[in-house]
Parts: structure tokens; C-alpha cells; sequence
């Protein structure tokens, strides 16, 4: 297997930027593409979520569930969420 | 390629979805591949090995999710939750695991050739695009990708956190891919 990853280095390596370019704009639609993009963002607090609200506290919950915290604090952060619906509809 | 022509893995996956596509899926005993899904084609599982606690959980987080998200239940006659669990037999030749070490060592040895920018999703798009050069070296594709992908740190409705967070932060997937469909079977509805 080794073996084969080298060869498809090589092959990548290879090829011009318009040419890799292509490559990557073929797979847009690739299941393996779209499973990371669907888990890409903090879903378990998401759905509590309306999607007018999501680009805000998505950022915020990103920071919040960086790995610097502890999970007291993002069960803290989703109730203060939560208590404050109004204000962030009001702020936005 | 036949899936039987190698020897076969048994993996074991939940998945969360309505409760009037799960009956559907049941009743016909089979996935049917669907393009406008909110993953696209193929059919996806969480994985589990004896014990199904985490693996239920999570489908049934991915459904709150694609309901509330991107509405993915609208329509359905009966969009409550439900969650399947099945079977994935399938021949070890056409099974890939996209978290292995060798391929984690590839994509990133890859992404910095070619000076990948994450920001532009572009690091998720090389993991296909390696998977397919891979597919296309050795003259024909896989069926069953392995992928360790994101976990929420809260469950809806749960206080506690699920212990791979605290272990990893990820859990395992699987993704059957279009054509290989045919490789999910034993499926049952599961308790929620």
C-alpha cells in the first residue's frame, strides 16, 4: 500500500495548478466531500438554532468549543445561548 | 467487482432519518441512492461494534440537525425521528479507511505540495480527490469509505457529554457509497 499512496503523490505532484484545480472542483458533489462539510461546523448545538441566528453563534460556538475549554463551559455557553435568543435577534 | 470476490468485513452502522423514510427503507429492504440529500448519493452510518448507546445517539443528533438545518424532512408524511440499524457486508479489497494512518499521512503530505488553503474547503475536496487517483492506480473502486468525522459536544436533551468527546472528538462513519448500495442489509428500525 505504501507503494501505491507513493504513486498517487506522485501523480498529484505532478500535475499543473489548472490541471489539480480540476481535480478538485470534480469531487464537489464526492460523499467523502460532503460528510466533512456536513460535520464541519458545531452541529450538536445547531439545531437548537434558527438559521437566521446560525452564522453568528455558529462563529461563537466555534470559539466556544475549541479545545481550550472545558465542557462545563460549553454547557454554560449553550444555556447562555439559549436565555439570550431575543437579544441576539435584537443585536442582529 | 463483486463485493464477495475478496474476504468480507462485517461492519455494523446507525442511521438516523424520519420515521416515514425509515419504514420506507424497511419495507423495501434496502438504501436508495439519492442525489438531492443533504450528503449527496450513498448512504451513511455511524459506526458501532457491540455496543449501539453512542452510535444511536448520534444518528438521532444528525437528524435534529438535518431538520432544523437544512429541513431535510420537510414534505414527509410522518418527519419524527427514527433510527435504523444494519449491516454493511462488504469484500475487504473494495473497503478503504480515509482515517488510517497512511492515508492521514498522504493527504497531509499531499496538501502541503500542493499548498492546500483550507478555508476554501479545498482540504476536504483532496481527500476525494486522492481516494479516486487511489481508485483509478488500482482499476476499480471502493464501496465502503471509513471516515472519523466531528461529534458534537452536546447531544440535544443530554447533560452529559458522549465519551469520545472527551477521547477524540470524533467518531467513526461509514459511507456506502452509490454503487454499492447493495451491500447494506439486516435492516431494522431501533427503539428511540
Amino acid at each position: 500500500m505504501d507503494d501505491l499512496f507513493k504513486r498517487v503523490f506522485e501523480r498529484i505532484a505532478k500535475l499543473s495548478d489548472a490541471e489539480f484545480r480540476e481535480k478538485l472542483d470534480g469531487v464537489a458533489d464526492h460523499p467523502l466531500v460532503k460528510v466533512y462539510q456536513a460535520v464541519s461546523c458545531s452541529w450538536g448545538l445547531l439545531p437548537t438554532l434558527s438559521l437566521d441566528e446560525a452564522f453568528s453563534k455558529q462563529d461563537i460556538e466555534r470559539y466556544l468549543l475549541s479545545q481550550s475549554i472545558s465542557y462545563d463551559d460549553v454547557l454554560l455557553a449553550d444555556e447562555w445561548l439559549a436565555a439570550n435568543d431575543e437579544q441576539f435577534v435584537l443585536a442582529a | 467487482m463483486s463485493f464477495s470476490e475478496s474476504s468480507s468485513i462485517l461492519l455494523k452502522g446507525t442511521h438516523g432519518t424520519s420515521k416515514s423514510r425509515a419504514e420506507a427503507i424497511v419495507d423495501s429492504e434496502e438504501f436508495q441512492a439519492s442525489a438531492d440529500g443533504q450528503l449527496g448519493a450513498g448512504a451513511y452510518f455511524w459506526a458501532y461494534d457491540e455496543d449501539m448507546s453512542l452510535a444511536r445517539r448520534l444518528a438521532a443528533n444528525w437528524w435534529r440537525f438535518a431538520g432544523k438545518k437544512c429541513n431535510a424532512y420537510e414534505g414527509d408524511a410522518d418527519p419524527s425521528l427514527a433510527i435504523l440499524k444494519a449491516h454493511i457486508e462488504v469484500g475487504d479489497n473494495v473497503y478503504f479507511d480515509a482515517s488510517s494512518e497512511s492515508f492521514l499521512e498522504l493527504l497531509i503530505k499531499t496538501a502541503e505540495e500542493r499548498k492546500i488553503q483550507s478555508t476554501k474547503n479545498d482540504f476536504n475536496k483532496l481527500r476525494a480527490v486522492l481516494l479516486k487517483e487511489i481508485e483509478e492506480v488500482q482499476g476499480f473502486c471502493f464501496g465502503v469509505v471509513r471516515a472519523e468525522v466531528d461529534v458534537p459536544g452536546i447531544i440535544s436533551g443530554e447533560r452529559e457529554a458522549p465519551y469520545v468527546y472527551w477521547a477524540t472528538k470524533q467518531a467513526a462513519s461509514y459511507i456506502v457509497m452509490p454503487h454499492a448500495l447493495g451491500a447494506i442489509c439486516n435492516i431494522e428500525l431501533v427503539e428511540v
